[in-house]
């Protein structure tokens, strides 16, 4: 494994909930990675993020580490959920609370 | 740049559907993919996305389509979510 897949790997593993986005928290780049920040706002749930815009090997090792291709993508608990559409509509339909919940809590 | 019909066709061919819209949300490269299947059946939402993208992989690689939204759902979960569905994002593009 590279040791941009093993950074990642690494960074995934040990944050609950961390968020590989175009920006920041506070400064998004793009609709998609707002919309996902938003989400995860409105829950009150504290979440790393990284910014692919500031390396271009973490932009594209992000998308082999997933083999999805597109920013933002969402990590809950190690584990890959998917991007905006998917986070918003386990959003909608409280899937994402519910996962949350039992991670967080164990 | 690419047809909203050839996208149809393109998922057509690969995908049965029993609902499929595609919706140009901005510049002929913002694409909104609304897709039904019974071969969605069991699968997570992850999973659902992951075929149509497979199915779109060339254009999303050469960026003919630049930003793809997706709702897809199993004939089951469509009949829970036809009568309140929104097709709007919520969020900008």
């Amino acid at each position: 494994m590279s040791d941009i897949l093993k950074q990642i790997d690494s960074d995934v593993k040990s944050n609950k909930v961390i968020v590989f986005m175009k920006g920041t928290k506070d400064a998004p780049q793009c609709g998609f990675s707002a919309a996902v920040v938003d989400v995860f706002k409105a829950l009150g749930v504290d979440f790393e993020t990284r910014d692919v815009l500031t390396d271009n090997e973490l932009r594209e090792g992000i998308k082999k580490y997933t083999n999805w291709p597109t920013v933002p993508q969402v990590f809950v608990d190690g584990k890959f959920i998917g991007g905006c559409d998917v986070t918003r509509e386990m959003f909608q339909s409280g899937e994402l609370q519910k996962l949350i919940k039992s991670q967080i809590n164990t | 740049m690419i047809t909203l019909l050839e996208i149809e066709n393109k998922i057509n061919q690969k995908l049965k559907t029993i609902h499929l819209e595609v919706i140009d949300l901005r510049g002929g490269d913002h694409i909104q993919v609304i897709a039904v299947s019974p071969d969605f059946e069991n699968k997570s939402l992850i999973d659902q996305h992951k075929i149509i993208y497979e199915i779109l992989s060339l254009e999303m690689k050469s960026n003919v389509i630049h930003a793809l939204t997706l709702k897809t759902y199993s004939p089951s979960q469509w009949e829970k979510v036809k009568p309140g569905f929104k097709k709007e994002l919520g969020h900008e593009i």
